[in-house]
């Protein structure tokens, strides 16, 4: 398919078109919704990492003066979860508790001290059992069953295997291995956890408005946990402060707030603090990576083994799939032949974990990278040959029937390479400077949503009424990401409207249609493509009824900018609200629908687990990362970073610049400076101030480089942008750090400690080598 | 967010002033910036009724540098002290020391007085009631163990504050007030080995300015670094400032 030409809209770069409220302060967040008439909600939390639930006392509690309603496990005995074979979580604790900070019992008060009051008053009596904070003793042979379905606390094993992975190591020039572990990680999104939750009474409805990625699922969980019908409640979004994966799972705080305000009858806000936030946690499993690779003299990747094992937390979230991704995307990067993958994910004492951008895949891929550079290393390859020898050639499917229809990884290669200008100054920076690169890859949506409907992936409505306006009715989540106006674009170069033209109204469940939610970067490629169907066949519409005002065939209908008129004439051009209008004669408002569906042929293997990893498309990265490294103190400074992502085509490439620079920035904060620490079960990091992301003092210039290899199914040839270039970073930083100092660290982050302690070993191992000799 | 306790906020406009409203409240608690006090007052760690604002004594809020030396007003803001170029001149590590704390946003309202009379920190101190409850409390606060060194029986909490050490190489002395009058002393004198307990103020002293004896700046060369694993917004692992008066080690510097 040739690259379609773009005349309107799409192409040109454009500040967000919901910026303006955020700026200026008029956005109306979740926490800002509360005018005064609603209950305080707060909620009760286990002391204790593990154990029984003996009794849990409320008399004292609903006594108190100012209380309206009290709610404990006894009032939700349905479980909740993304996956639907894998919900075994409850709002609030039911006989056990697994990790510190599950909500046991919650309370609606009239102000926030009488709130604080009655969760005092709440007598609780645990008979605490042994808890487990690392995999390895949860696996303990003699370790007790958090979940008793589970034995040996294993939540989910894959064993995945494609192509001949004996063979492959056997004709391999060099074989190496290593484990990598990467420290657990948390989205840290600006916006705290709340919910606003309305029970009208009377009717016996229930309104609630949070700050979740997937409203939809909020809507089923609500409607299953409170047992309600689903057409007696209405979930509606407002303005979010970021996500990052963090509200794509339904979250307790939304079920608990939801509950009291049934319970009291009226309309309760919850708002979690800062601490609570990161215990509701859904973040970054903790994970080790043992990795081994073979590799050719010419550089060929010829067969891959790879273990991994995540540290899960309490409840099973989203774990299978995390645990899956990080296999089925060995895949996909690199042409590699013989691939084995095992995942081991665990229980523990902790809160669960989740889906975090570059979902499942980040860790493995820092494994992957740093490994493969310090192979090429050993053989003398330059790194950028090696990953050359290892292209892949699109369309194809990968062993493990990834589809992939567009490839635009060599350009990035090549861009990167000639900024950076790798080759003139690799190996002759001053000491203690270094350069590193890496690349990566991610789904542009999945191709197969964990709640299978057998419905189309996505929907948009559009309106177009008396007052010339298009209304795009959408219910695809904008997190800060930008889908609003990627919508709102795709809208107006298909109509080829002024952008002004178009509104767009999204997330809210009785007025715009189901989305299955802003996650695994589905978004542009899903809803851009059903917002393009939607919009051509109102072009359609348009060109009729100009062709009849024209007394023209349609086909002979130009439409360009605002006007219509037919090719080849210059007489007679009609305005967009002289077509409109006779649009409407003929049947009034128009309502027009577009959807998009995932081909079966993207959808995956067919072996078990096959799904996760399908998409309709892979974006594509390589960056380079230059630093400077202090050995005495520790400290790394990140100098530059270059960053090159085949977004297939930028629909907004303000957006997408935004997107790539805030995937390196995340994917730093991974690297230099960001991990969960636990005390016993008690969060230590539970604040910005101790959980550590970067700031502007740590932030590069990071030079983006945007390759459009055009992806045929794509939506104007678009893919994802907003998580490929993440997991290249760490790896990239790692090997630049390997660069200026020549430490071959294994752990996540790079902090100063492990850097001045790896320093100190390799000081003391060359010692040790002098004296042998 | 954790809601606040109730308290009253005091506004005297003389040293007098507040010296009385601490002797009519002995339990009350001084506060000017407030970027330490109010996030431990949220998470259930200072139980004072009484807030006694210092930053409307002017006395507390000069910063003159004259043939006396130099005279820093506890109520200075961090941002005024970064701001003065005579300062970052004559007192480079004082000013480099100013810089490196938190973020222009706390330093905008944080003061020098409540830099040297911060609270010392610990993992397990700087916790919600929630969390430390959860812990069965430390010996710093309503605890009976330390969980850092659960052998021993003095509190580890440590003191983060960047400004004393930069001060102490200028041989800076504190002049302080309370309900038993003025004193001076050498800042160094401010601080004993106590997480629990580690300043010697009296009850009911606060910290009115510091002083720098005029010595001959010109001649002394002085710098702070920290090390700490955020560039902003975080306390030193470690702080350390120098001073130095031979023309070797102004070269040097230079």
């Amino acid at each position: 398919m040739s690259a379609p030409t773009h005349t309107g809209a799409a192409g040109r770069p454009v500040p967000l078109i919901d910026g303006i409220e955020k700026v200026t302060g008029k956005a109306v967040y979740t926490a800002d919704l509360e005018r005064g008439d609603a209950l305080t909600g707060r909620v009760l939390r286990s002391p204790v990492s593990h154990g029984e639930i003996i009794s849990i006392d409320v008399t004292k509690a609903l006594a108190l003066e100012g209380v309206r309603a009290v709610v404990t496990g006894e009032d939700c005995a349905q479980t909740y979860g993304v996956i639907p074979i894998a919900m075994n979580e409850y709002p609030l604790a039911r006989g056990k508790v697994r990790y510190r900070g599950e909500p046991i019992a919650a309370v609606a008060a009239v102000d926030a001290r009488t709130a604080k009051q009655a969760l005092d008053l709440i007598d609780i009596n645990i008979r605490e059992l042994p808890a487990y904070y690392t995999a390895s003793d949860a696996r303990a042979a003699d370790a007790v069953a958090l979940h008793d379905d589970k034995p040996g606390n294993v939540e989910r094993k894959v064993h995945h295997a494609f192509g001949d992975v004996a063979a492959g190591f056997a004709t391999a020039d060099l074989v190496s291995s290593s484990r990598f572990d990467c420290a657990e990680v948390n989205h840290a999104q600006m916006e705290p956890h709340a919910a606003l939750a309305d029970f009208d009474a009377e009717r016996g409805r229930l309104t609630l408005q949070s700050v979740s990625q997937v409203p939809y699922y909020v809507h089923l969980m609500l409607a299953r946990c409170l047992d309600m019908d689903t057409s007696s409640i209405r979930v509606i979004k407002p303005f979010v402060g970021g996500g990052f994966g963090s509200r794509t799972e339904t979250l307790n705080f939304e079920l608990i707030a939801a509950l009291l305000a049934r319970q009291a009858g009226g309309k309760v806000m919850v708002r979690l603090t800062r601490e609570e936030t990161f215990v509701t946690h859904r973040g970054r499993p903790d994970t080790q990576v043992d990795l081994k690779l073979g590799l050719r003299k010419d550089g060929r990747i010829v067969a891959v083994a790879c273990e991994v094992v995540q540290r899960g937390g309490a409840y099973a979230g989203y774990g299978l799939v995390t645990i899956l991704y990080a296999g089925a995307l060995l895949h996909g990067l690199y042409d590699i032949p013989a691939v084995k993958y095992d995942g081991y994910r665990v229980y523990a004492n902790l809160p669960p974990c989740g889906a975090m951008r570059g979902h499942g895949t980040v860790d493995v891929r820092h494994a992957f990278e740093c490994l493969l550079d310090r192979m090429a290393r050993e053989l003398g390859l330059d790194p950028f040959e090696v990953r050359r020898a290892n292209l892949l050639t699109a369309p194809c499917h990968t062993p493990n029937g990834l589809m992939v229809n567009s490839y635009g990884l060599a350009q990035c290669l090549q861009r990167v390479e000639t900024a950076s200008g790798w080759h003139e100054r690799k190996g002759k920076l001053p000491p203690g400077h270094g350069l590193g690169m890496a690349c990566s890859h991610y789904v542009s949506g999945a191709a197969k949503p964990v709640h299978w409907t057998g419905e189309p992936h996505a929907v948009v409505n559009l309106k177009l009424d008396f007052d010339g306006g298009v209304t795009v009715l959408t219910g695809a989540s904008d997190i800060g990401q930008g889908s609003t106006t990627m919508v709102a674009v795709a809208a107006a170069e298909v109509l080829q409207v002024d952008l002004g033209r178009i509104r767009v109204v999204a997330n809210d469940s009785a007025i715009t249609p189901k989305d299955n939610g802003s996650y695994s970067s589905r978004v542009t490629f899903m809803v851009g493509n059903a917002t393009i169907e939607a919009a051509g066949r109102l072009r359609e519409m348009l060109i009729d009824a100009a062709a009849r005002k024209l007394d023209a065939d349609p086909s002979d209908i130009e439409c360009t900018l605002e006007t219509f008129s037919v090719r080849g004439s210059r007489q007679s051009i009609l305005s967009f609200a002289e077509v409109a209008q006779a649009a409407l004669a003929v049947d009034g408002t128009i309502t027009v629908k577009g959807t998009f569906t995932c081909p079966p042929d993207a959808q995956g293997g067919k072996h078990r687990g096959g799904a996760v990893g399908s998409t309709m498309g892979f974006s594509y990265a390589a960056q380079v990362v230059e630093v400077s490294v202090d050995r005495e103190t520790g400290s790394i400074a990140v100098e530059k970073v270059w960053a090159a992502l085949d977004c297939g085509f930028a629909i907004n490439p303000l957006a997408v610049e935004g997107q790539i620079e805030g995937s390196v920035w995340m994917g730093m904060g991974q690297a230099l400076c960001e991990e969960t620490h636990y005390a016993e079960g008690l969060p230590v990091h539970a604040n910005l101030l101790d959980y550590r992301m970067p700031t502007i003092v740590e932030s590069p210039d990071i030079e983006v480089h945007i390759v459009e290899s055009n992806d045929p199914l794509g939506p104007f040839g678009a893919k994802e942008a907003g998580e490929g270039a993440l997991s290249g970073f760490p790896p990239a930083l790692a090997c630049a750090v390997a660069d200026a100092t020549g430490l071959n660290i294994d752990t996540l982050p790079l902090t100063p400690d492990r850097i001045v302690e790896a320093s100190v070993q390799q000081q003391r191992a060359a010692r040790r080598g002098k004296t042998a000799r | 967010m954790s809601i606040l306790p109730d308290f009253s906020l005091k506004h005297p406009s003389t040293i007098e002033q507040a010296v009385a409203a601490i002797r009519t409240d002995p339990a009350g608690r001084f506060i000017a910036g407030g970027t330490d006090l109010i996030a431990n007052m949220r998470r259930g760690l200072v139980d004072a009724r009484t807030l006694i604002d210092l930053t409307g004594i002017m006395e507390l809020r000069e910063l003159d540098a004259d043939a006396k030396g130099l005279r820093i007003g506890s109520a200075v803001t961090l941002r005024e002290m970064t701001g003065n170029a005579d300062l970052r001149v004559r007192y480079g590590a004082i000013a480099q020391a100013c810089e490196a704390i938190a973020g222009p946003g706390h330093r905008a309202a944080a003061t020098v007085g409540g830099n040297l009379c911060l609270d010392t920190r610990c993992l397990y101190y700087n916790q919600s009631e929630w969390w430390r409850k959860s812990n069965n409390y430390c010996l710093k606060y309503k605890g009976k163990i330390c969980h850092v060194a659960p052998q021993g029986n003095r509190c580890r909490a440590a003191f983060s504050g960047d400004l004393a050490p930069a001060l102490m190489v200028h041989d800076a002395e504190v002049d302080v007030a309370g309900p038993e009058g003025r004193r001076r002393f050498a800042l160094r004198a401010l601080y004993r080995e106590d997480g629990a307990d580690h300043l010697t103020l009296a009850p009911g002293e606060f910290v009115v300015a510091i002083h720098i004896p005029p010595g001959n700046p010109s001649a002394l060369l002085s710098a702070y670094a920290k090390i700490r694993i955020r560039g902003a917004i975080d306390f030193p692992l470690a702080g350390v400032a120098v001073a130095c008066e031979t023309a070797v080690c102004r070269s040097r510097w230079r």
